[in-house]
């Protein structure tokens, strides 16, 4: 049975990234701290363990509108390759189509359209 | 040397009690803690315990803590005023009233603990102020499953440059605590 996961990295005074949040500073000023377990090398056993299942498990991501817009140039994709929703109604017209995987939900009509093909591969 | 540990109990959101003060949300277990692998330990290797006085005042009889206390060793109380009767102690409890001060106190339940580890127990102004001052060498922090969102916050008005931690141990316990150890980077 598929189930809907929130996922964050969060400090342990519960801050999820630092302050000044915006395209200079994606995560927010020493953000990139809360996720140093996920991009250091070598990685931790555990920390290998936990991003191989979180990859392998996830059939489709739901993305904030605010982590779109500021991730969505910078990353050129989404690191996860399987479907990939978001909320942004006027997004649409600014993917291209190396972001295959990315559906623009329209709020309005509900509904969510493909900017290309949905396949889950990685 | 022992070392000193400040310890906590938090829910996930980071309270350390409920918008009415109560924290028995973040303590189901309380009477099994003392079983619990981590429980055995902090007993075992206790040797002076500083406690806040908001903590202190949470027992309800002050006489309670002699016999009865998971932690049976020297007491230093921090408060502004001495209580005129002193509680109940026996060769291994002791009550030591502290006027000037959570350094104050810390030097004198190391001096008392000897080899042996000092234990910080307190509210959240005395977890602050510890962290504020980089007092303590360890910080155990025990996470319930629990959001209460509202209360007291154990990291509040703390105002220091990044504290950074190293993690030493991680422990999953009955009732969904999570204990969790960290070590001070100085």
């Amino acid at each position: 049975m598929t189930k809907v996961v929130l996922d964050m990295s969060m400090s342990l005074d519960g801050f999820i990234a630092g302050t000044n949040v915006g395209k200079e500073y994606p995560m927010g000023m020493n953000g990139e701290n809360l996720h140093t377990w996920i991009f250091s090398t070598p990685k931790d056993k555990v920390d290998a363990d936990v991003e191989r299942e979180m990859f392998a498990k996830t059939g489709a991501v739901i993305l904030g509108n605010r982590t779109f817009e500021i991730g969505v140039d910078l990353w050129g994709r989404c690191s996860f390759s399987c479907a990939i929703f978001c909320a942004y109604p006027q997004g649409a017209r600014k993917v291209n189509k190396e972001k295959r995987n990315l559906y623009i939900c329209n709020r309005r009509h509900r509904k969510c359209t493909s900017t290309g093909s949905s396949s889950c591969r990685r | 040397m022992g070392k000193v540990i400040l310890g906590a109990t938090i829910s996930l959101d980071g309270f350390i009690n409920d918008r009415s003060g109560s924290v028995d949300a973040l303590y189901p277990d309380l009477a099994d803690w003392r079983e619990t692998e981590p429980g055995k330990e902090s007993i075992q290797n206790t040797g002076a315990v500083v406690m806040g006085k908001n903590a202190y005042a949470m027992s309800e009889a002050s006489d309670w803590f002699a016999g009865n206390y998971e932690y049976q060793v020297p007491i230093f109380v921090l408060t502004h005023h001495i209580p005129k009767k002193k509680p109940k102690e026996t060769d291994q409890l002791t009550f030591t009233f502290v006027t000037d001060g959570l350094e104050s106190a810390i030097q004198q339940a190391k001096a008392a603990a000897g080899d042996k580890d000092v234990n910080i127990i307190g509210a959240a102004s005395t977890a602050q102020q510890c962290l504020k001052a980089g007092l303590a060498d360890e910080l155990h922090v025990d996470i319930m499953p629990v959001l209460l969102c509202d209360g007291l916050r154990l990291f509040e008005n703390i105002n220091a440059e990044q504290i950074q931690l190293e993690r030493v141990k991680v422990t999953e316990l009955p009732a969904g605590r999570t204990h969790l150890r960290f070590r001070f980077v100085k």
